[in-house]
C-alpha cells in the first residue's frame, strides 16, 4: 500500500493570509501536487540559448573559452559574420520545427529581447523519452546549429564545425558547457560531482531572479528544487525521511502554519537570532512539538521530542526567520551563513535537542561561513549553487535560507542576480507563473488535489 | 525576556548564561573617544563622511515584498553604508571572551543586530554596517567585553592566542600593534588594526589585574575551573552527539528518547 | 611519570615549559634566527640575481615595503622527528623541500598490482599453454626487461635509459606455500618472512593462491606524467612480456581477450580517479581509500603491549599524504597546512599522550575489548579531551608549539585513537573524533580551530551511519573524495588515524587489502614502509637519496 502522511496543514503567503486550510502533506509532494509537477518538468525542458552570444562568438571567433567570466580565445581565420540576432525569428522557426513532435504538443519556442535570446521548451515526449535532463539542452543546441546551418548555407567547408563550437564551446575537449546554450536547470552531467544533483544545480541568484526578488516565493521555489532533489537521489525514500522532506517543505519553503511569517514579526523590529530561537522553542512547546525531559539542578531543561520529523520542520522554519531577521537588518545577504551556523549552534545547547539536520546543517554553514569569507576563492552567497561542493552536504534546509538572505540585501554583492543570473530575468516573462508564484500556485493546487489523495 | 538556556551548575556556566540574555549591557570599564575608535579601526579617517555601497534605502525601488517590510533595518542599511569589519584576537590566557563566545553574543544580544561573523582558533570576526560597527565597538572596547592585554584589535597576522605572554602579560604580536607604556601603566596602540601607523598613539587603559581577569573567566580550565565539574554540559553534549547519531541514519529514531 | 614531550619542548626552547611568559619577543633575530631561512633568503639572493626576476626576498617584502609578516618575532623552535633522534626545522619538513616525503609518494603511486590468475587462465584455456612455475620465472625475468623500456617485439622499438630507472622492477607473491617455494627468490614478496608467523598465515589465507604480480614503475616515469599512467605502462610491459615469454602472436583475435585479462582484469587501483572538481586523475592521494594507510604502513608491530608505536607510523603517514601533500600542497597550494600537520609526528607529543590513553584503555576496557556504542564513545572522546587540556592548561610552551588548528586537531585525533584502541572500530574512532572536537572540547573552551574546521565534524554525526547515496560506507573506505571531506584541510584528518589504530589493536594482519599490505612488505623499495618517520627524518637532515634523478642525461656540475 502507497505511503500517506498523516499531517494537515494550513497555508499561508507571503503576507501571512491563509490561502489553504486543512491540506493533507502528501498534497504538496512533488508526487501528487500539479503546480510543483510543472515546475519540475519546466525545470527539465526548458533551454535558453543565447543567440546574441553565438553572433557574436561567429563575428569574432571567440569561442571555447573556460573563463568563468570574460573570454580567453579567439581563433584567427574561422570568423563568420551572419546576422542570426536578426534572424531569430527565422531560428526559432525552424528550432521550432525540428524538436516538435506533433503539431498538438507542448513545444514552445519564445524570441526573447529583440532576437536575442530563444526560449525553447522541448515536447515532454522527447524528455519521456531522454534518459536524463541534459537531453533537453543537447537537442535544443543542435537543431540551432542546424537551423543556423540551413539558413545561412553553412558548407563543410565554410563554419559548419565552428557554429557547433559557438553554441556548445569546448567541450567536448572539456568536460564543462561554457557555450551559448543552457538548460534552464543549469547542471551538466559530466562536470557533476556525481549523482542526485541536478536540480540542485541553479545557482542561488537564478532562483532570487526568476523571483524577482520576493523573499518567501523565492524560499519556495528554492525549497521545491530541494524537495525535486530529495526525490531524485534518494533522500526522501522511505515514510520517515519521505516526510521529513515534506515537512521542511511546508514549514520551511511554503510558510505552513505561518510560522516562518509570525516568528519574523515577532522579531522584526529589535530581535536576534537569539531571540528567534527563544520564540521557536516557546511555540513548539505550546505546539506540543517538544516537551520538557528532565530538568537539571541548574534549572537547565532537556527537552524530547516525540516527532522528530516535525521538530526539525520547525526548526528549519526557524532558521529561515532569523535568517530574514538577521540579514534583513542588515539589509545583506553576507551574513546568511553566520545566521545559520549561530541559530543551530546555540539551540542544540538550549534545548538538549540536536540540531538541524542532525549537524548536517551546522557543518555546511560552518564550511560556508568560511568560505563566503575567506582567500580559498568562494564568492558571495548568491554565486552558490547547492550542488557545489560545499552546500551539497546539506540537503533541502540551506538553500532556500541563502535564497531569502539574497532577496534581503539592498546592493552589497558583487555577484548579483543581474550579473550572473540576467538571462533568468529576461526569460521570467514567459516562465509558468507557477515559477513566480510557488506559494500561491502549489496552495492552489494542493486544496485542488486534497480531497483526492 | 529571559535569556538563552545554557547547562551548568558553577561560575563558568553562569556568566556564560549571562553573555547570552538578549538584554544583557556588559558593564563599562573604560573610555576611549569615538574619534580614537574610528582611528583604531582604521576605515576612515575621524570627521570623514560614511561612504555607502547603495543609495539610502527610501531610494531604492524594490518590488513588494511584505515580508521584508516586518524586518527593522538598522542605522547603517538605511542609510546604503559599507559594511566594515572589526577584530579581535582574544588570548588562550584568561581573555574575557572566548572565540565562539563572541560569535554567540554577536547573534543573541540586541545591540549587534544585523551582524556577520566568523570564530576562528584565535580571533572572530564581526562585519556590520559601518556605522553600526562605530557604535558597537564602543561596547567592544570600552567594556568587560575587552582587556587590553588579552584582548587585541587585529586584521592581519592575527596569531598569538596560544603564545605564551610578554613580559608586561600582553599577547604577542607579531606586528606590534600595541605597547605597554610602563610609565603610563596603559596598553597603548601604535597602528590600527590593519597595522598601519598611527599618527598619534590611542591609549586604551591599563590591563585587568590577573585576579579580576579569573572572576570575567568563561571557559573551563584546570588552573581554575576545571572541566571536570562541567557534568550537566558534559549530560547534556553527550545526549546532543548520540542524538545526531541516531537521527542520522533515521530521524524518528529518536523519538521519545 | 614525565612525558619525553615536555622535556624537548624543554630543551628546544630552553625554559621550563610551565613559564607563561617569554622576555624575549622581538629580541630573537627575526627569520634569520632560523638557519633554513637565512639559506633561503641567500640562494634567492642568487637566483635574482642571476636572471635578473626578483624571488623570494622577505628582507624586502616584509620590512622594506611592510607588506609582510614579521617572521621570526617569536622563537622559531626547532623540533625533533617522533622515535628519532633528529632535531631539524619546520622548512625540513616541508614536502617539496624532504626528499623522503616525495619519495613515500612516489613509492606508493609508482606500484601496478595486477592479479595473474585471468591472463593464466586464457594461457590454458584460450591457447593451450602450459603454466608452471618454471614460465612464471622467465615471464618475471622478462618483464623487468619490458617494463623498464625494453623491447621484444617491435624492431624499430626505442628504449628508455635503464640508468635512469633503477628503481624499476617486479616481483610477485602468494598465499600459496608450494608455488612460492619454486618461484625464483629474486622476484619474490616472501610473505613469511617478511610477517610474523600468525599475521603471515592470516595474509597468506587473504591473499589465497592466486599469483599477484607487484609492479614498481621508475620514480622519474610518474614524476615525469602523473599517476594515471601508472595502469598504461605496467599494462603495456606486462603483455609485451607475456607475448615474448610465452611466444604469442602480437595480432589475432584471441590477444584481445588476452590483453584485457592481464592489462585491466584484474588491476588493484592504488588510487581511484575522483569527481571531476578535484582536478586530478589516477593514482594520487585523493583517491586513495583510508583503509590503504594501515595495510602500507609495515612498522613491527607491539601488540599485544601496545599498539601505540604501529598507530603513531600511520599517524605520520597518513599526515604526509593526506595533509601535507594532498590537501596542503595540491588543493590549498599554501604553505601553511603543508608543514603544520607535520607536528603530529613530531617531540614525541602523539607517543606521550598516546601511552597515558593506551594505559587507559588497556586498564578500563582492553584493546578492542569492548562494542562500539556511544558510552564507550563518549568516555574515550572526554578522557583524551580532558587529558590533552590538563597539559594545555599546565604547559603554556606547548599551547605555543601547537600554534592555530594543530591544538584542537591533536585534541580530537587522540579521541578517535583512544575509541578506536578500545573499540577496534575505526568508526566509533572516527565518531569520537567528531564528538571530541565539536561537542566536548569546542564546549569546554568555546574555541575550535581555523575558521571553517568544525565543518565536516558536525556533518559526520550523521553522514556516518547513513545510508544516504553521499554518506555512510564503512570508514576505511572514505578518502579525500568522499564528497564531505573533499574540501576543507583536515577532512580526512580523523578518519585514518582512528582506521591504524582500531586495526592495531585488533592485531589485525591488514585493515582493507591484505594485497596492499604484502605489496609495500617489500625491502627493495626506496622508501622504507617499516620506519616512516626514521625516514622523513632522513630527509629532513637531506640524507635520504630518493630515486627518480636525472643525472644520466642531463650535464654533470
Amino acid at each position: 500500500m502507497a505511503v500517506r502522511h498523516p499531517d494537515r496543514i494550513d497555508l499561508h503567503d507571503e503576507r501571512g493570509e491563509r490561502i489553504a486550510e486543512d491540506i493533507p502533506l502528501d498534497a504538496i509532494s512533488p508526487l501528487h501536487n500539479p503546480a510543483i509537477k510543472k515546475i519540475c518538468e519546466t525545470f527539465k525542458r526548458s533551454v535558453i540559448v543565447n543567440l546574441r552570444r553565438i553572433e557574436d562568438s561567429l563575428r569574432s571567433g571567440r569561442m571555447g573559452g573556460e573563463m568563468g567570466v570574460g573570454e580567453e580565445c579567439q581563433i584567427p581565420g574561422i570568423e563568420l559574420d551572419l546576422p542570426i540576432v536578426e534572424n531569430a525569428e527565422k531560428i526559432a522557426e525552424l528550432v521550432d520545427r525540428y524538436v516538435r513532435v506533433s503539431d498538438d504538443d507542448d513545444t514552445s519556442v519564445h524570441v526573447l529581447g529583440g532576437g536575442e535570446i530563444l526560449f525553447v521548451q522541448v515536447p515532454t515526449l522527447r524528455m519521456y523519452m531522454a534518459s536524463d535532463w541534459a537531453s533537453a539542452t543537447v537537442n535544443v543546441g543542435v537543431a540551432t546549429a542546424h537551423a543556423i546551418i540551413e539558413l545561412f548555407n553553412i558548407t563543410p567547408f565554410n563554419g559548419s564545425n565552428v557554429i557547433k563550437s559557438a553554441i556548445f564551446g569546448r567541450y567536448p575537449q572539456s568536460i564543462t558547457l561554457r557555450g551559448a546554450v543552457t538548460g534552464l536547470l543549469r547542471g551538466w552531467p559530466p562536470a557533476l560531482d556525481g549523482v542526485g544533483l541536478a536540480f540542485r544545480t541553479n545557482m542561488v541568484n537564478d532562483i532570487v531572479a526568476i523571483t524577482n526578488k520576493n523573499t518567501l516565493n523565492g524560499v519556495a521555489l528554492s525549497a521545491i528544487l530541494e524537495t525535486l532533489a530529495m526525490f531524485d537521489s534518494g533522500d526522501a525514500i522511505h515514510p520517515v525521511y519521505e516526510r521529513y522532506h515534506l515537512l521542511r517543505l511546508a514549514y520551511q519553503g511554503l510558510n505552513a502554519n505561518n510560522l516562518v511569517y509570525e516568528l519574523v514579526k515577532e522579531n522584526g523590529k529589535d530581535g536576534t537570532i537569539g531571540t528567534v530561537i527563544l520564540s521557536l522553542i516557546r511555540r513548539a512547546e505550546e505546539d506540543g512539538v517538544i516537551k520538557v525531559k528532565e530538568t537539571l539542578p541548574s534549572g537547565f531543561k532537556i527537552y524530547k521530542t516525540d516527532d522528530a520529523c516535525l521538530w526539525n520542520a520547525y526548526m528549519a522554519a526557524g532558521q529561515l526567520a532569523a535568517v530574514i531577521v538577521n540579514c534583513g537588518a542588515m539589509r545583506a545577504v553576507q551574513g546568511a551563513p553566520a545566521t545559520i551556523n549561530a541559530f543551530n549552534d546555540i539551540i542544540k545547547l538550549a534545548t538538549g535537542l540536536p540540531d538541524l539536520d542532525f549537524g548536517r546543517v551546522l557543518g555546511t554553514s560552518i564550511g560556508f561561513a568560511f568560505y563566503t569569507h575567506n582567500i580559498y576563492g568562494g564568492a558571495g552567497p548568491g554565486a552558490y549553487a547547492p550542488a557545489g561542493p560545499l552546500l551539497r552536504h546539506s540537503r533541502g534546509f540551506i538553500a532556500p535560507c541563502i535564497v531569502a538572505g539574497m532577496c534581503m540585501d539592498a546592493g552589497t554583492q558583487t555577484f548579483t542576480p543581474e550579473l550572473t543570473s540576467g538571462v533568468y530575468m529576461k526569460i521570467r516573462d514567459v516562465l509558468p507563473p507557477e515559477m513566480k508564484q510557488p506559494i500561491k500556485y502549489v496552495a492552489e493546487a494542493a486544496s485542488e488535489i486534497k480531497d483526492k489523495l | 525576556m529571559v535569556g538563552i538556556p545554557y547547562p551548568g551548575t558553577d561560575e563558568i556556566a553562569e556568566r556564560r548564561r549571562k553573555w547570552l540574555d538578549p538584554d544583557f549591557k556588559p558593564k563599562k570599564l573604560r573610555e576611549i573617544s569615538d574619534d580614537d575608535i574610528v582611528k583604531l579601526l582604521g576605515h576612515r579617517k575621524p570627521g570623514m563622511a560614511y561612504s555607502s555601497v547603495h543609495p539610502p534605502l527610501d531610494e531604492i525601488k524594490e518590488p513588494p515584498d511584505p515580508i521584508k517590510e516586518l524586518v527593522e533595518p538598522t542605522d547603517g542599511a538605511r542609510h546604503g553604508d559599507r559594511i566594515r569589519y572589526i577584530q579581535f584576537t582574544d588570548s588562550q590566557h584568561f581573555a574575557p571572551l572566548p572565540p565562539w563566545l563572541r560569535f554567540r553574543i554577536y547573534a543573541t544580544n540586541r545591540e549587534f543586530r544585523g551582524f556577520d561573523s566568523l570564530a576562528y582558533s584565535g580571533r572572530t570576526l564581526l562585519e556590520m554596517r559601518e556605522r553600526d560597527i562605530d557604535r558597537v565597538a564602543k561596547t567592544l572596547l570600552e567594556t568587560e567585553m575587552f582587556d587590553t592585554a588579552r584582548c587585541a584589535l587585529r586584521s592581519i597576522t592575527v596569531h598569538g592566542y596560544s603564545l605564551r605572554l610578554d613580559e608586561d602579560g600582553l599577547m604577542f604580536d607579531a606586528r606590534r600593534r600595541y605597547i605597554y607604556d610602563k610609565e603610563r601603566g596603559e596598553v597603548v596602540y601604535v597602528k590600527t588594526q590593519q597595522s598601519v601607523p598611527l599618527e598619534e598613539p590611542v591609549p586604551v587603559g591599563p590591563p585587568l589585574p590577573e585576579e579580576e581577569l579569573k572572576k570575567m573567566a568563561t571557559v573551563y580550565r584546570f588552573d581554575h575551573v576545571p572541566p571536570t565539574v562541567a557534568d550537566e554540559l558534559m549530560k547534556v553534549v553527550k545526549r546532543i552527539g548520540e542524538l545526531r547519531v541516531l537521527g542520522g541514519l533515521r530521524p524518528d529514531l529518536i523519538n521519545g528518547k | 611519570m614525565e612525558k619525553k614531550f615536555l622535556k624537548i619542548l624543554e630543551e628546544t626552547y630552553g625554559v621550563l615549559p610551565s613559564e607563561l611568559k617569554d622576555s624575549k619577543f622581538h629580541k630573537y633575530g627575526g627569520r634569520r634566527q632560523s638557519r633554513r631561512k637565512s639559506e633561503f633568503i641567500e640562494a634567492a639572493r642568487r637566483i635574482a640575481e642571476g636572471r635578473g626576476i626578483p624571488s623570494y626576498n622577505p628582507d624586502r617584502i616584509c620590512d622594506e615595503l611592510g607588506l609582510g609578516v614579521p617572521v621570526g618575532e617569536r622563537f622559531l623552535e626547532p623540533v625533533r622527528v617522533s622515535g628519532t633522534d633528529v632535531l631539524c626545522e619546520y622548512e625540513d619538513l616541508h614536502v617539496l623541500n624532504n626528499a623522503a616525503m616525495q619519495q613515500l609518494r612516489d613509492d606508493i603511486f609508482r606500484t601496478a598490482i595486477t592479479c595473474l590468475d585471468l591472463p593464466h587462465r586464457v594461457l590454458t584455456n584460450r591457447y593451450g599453454r602450459e603454466v608452471t612455475p618454471e614460465t612464471i620465472n622467465i615471464y618475471l625475468e622478462t618483464i623487468n626487461h619490458t617494463l623498464v623500456g625494453g623491447a621484444v617485439a617491435q624492431e624499430h622499438m626505442v628504449e628508455v635509459n635503464p640508468a635512469l630507472a633503477p628503481d624499476a622492477y617486479v616481483k610477485t607473491f602468494t598465499g600459496s606455500d608450494e608455488l612460492a617455494s619454486k618461484l625464483d627468490r629474486r622476484f619474490l614478496i616472501d610473505i613469511d618472512r617478511e610477517f610474523d608467523a600468525e599475521r603471515a598465515a592470516k595474509l597468506k589465507k587473504g591473499v589465497g593462491a592466486s599469483l599477484w604480480q607487484v609492479s614498481r614503475l621508475p620514480t622519474h616515469a610518474i614524476r615525469s606524467m602523473d599517476g594515471a599512467m601508472v595502469h598504461r605502462w605496467n599494462a603495456m610491459a606486462q603483455t609485451m612480456a607475456f607475448i615474448a615469454a610465452y611466444r604469442l602472436c602480437a595480432g589475432e583475435s584471441t590477444i584481445s581477450d588476452f590483453a584485457f585479462s592481464a592489462k585491466h582484469a584484474q588491476y588493484v587501483f592504488i588510487g581511484t580517479p575522483p569527481f571531476p572538481s578535484r582536478a586530478h586523475g589516477h593514482n594520487n592521494p585523493v583517491g586513495l581509500p583510508c583503509g590503504y594507510i594501515f595495510d602500507i604502513v609495515q612498522h613491527p608491530s607491539k601488540m599485544p603491549e601496545s599498539p601505540v608505536p604501529v598507530t603513531a607510523e600511520g599517524v605520520a603517514l597518513e599526515k604526509v599524504l593526506y595533509m601535507q601533500w594532498y590537501y596542503g600542497q595540491q588543493m590549498i597550494g599554501s604553505v601553511g597546512v603543508t608543514v603544520g600537520a607535520s607536528v603530529y609526528y613530531l617531540n614525541e607529543t602523539f607517543e606521550g599522550w598516546g601511552e597515558h590513553l593506551a594505559g587507559w584503555v588497556r586498564d578500563r576496557y582492553g584493546f578492542a575489548g569492548v562494542s562500539p556504542g556511544w558510552d564507550v564513545i563518549h568516555e574515550c572522546a572526554r578522557e583524551a579531551v580532558l587529558h590533552c587540556c590538563e597539559d594545555y592548561d599546565k604547559y603554556p610552551v606547548l599551547l605555543e608549539h601547537h600554534w592555530g588548528l594543530i591544538k584542537n586537531l591533536f585534541i580530537a585525533m587522540m579521541a578517535g585513537v583512544c575509541a578506536a584502541w578500545a573499540t577496534g572500530s575505526a568508526y566509533a574512532g572516527a565518531l569520537a573524533a567528531h564528538h571530541a572536537l565539536t561537542l566536548i572540547h569546542k564546549e569546554l573552551l568555546l574555541r575550535t580551530g581555523w575558521g571553517g574546521q568544525e565543518t565536516h565534524h558536525h556533518n559526520s554525526f550523521g553522514i556516518l551511519p547513513s545510508v544516504l547515496i553521499d554518506e555512510g560506507m564503512p570508514v576505511e573506505l572514505h578518502g579525500p573524495n568522499v564528497p564531505f571531506r573533499s574540501y576543507l584541510a583536515d577532512s580526512q584528518f580523523f578518519t585514518s588515524p582512528a582506521v591504524v589504530a582500531a586495526h592495531e589493536a585488533r592485531m589485525d594482519a591488514w585493515g582493507l587489502s591484505p594485497v596492499i599490505k604484502v605489496a609495500f612488505a617489500d625491502p627493495d623499495l626506496v622508501f622504507d614502509f617499516r620506519n616512516i618517520r626514521a625516514c622523513i627524518a632522513r630527509g629532513a637532515l637531506r640524507e635520504f637519496m630518493p630515486a627518480g634523478e636525472r643525472n644520466p642525461i642531463i650535464p654533470s656540475r
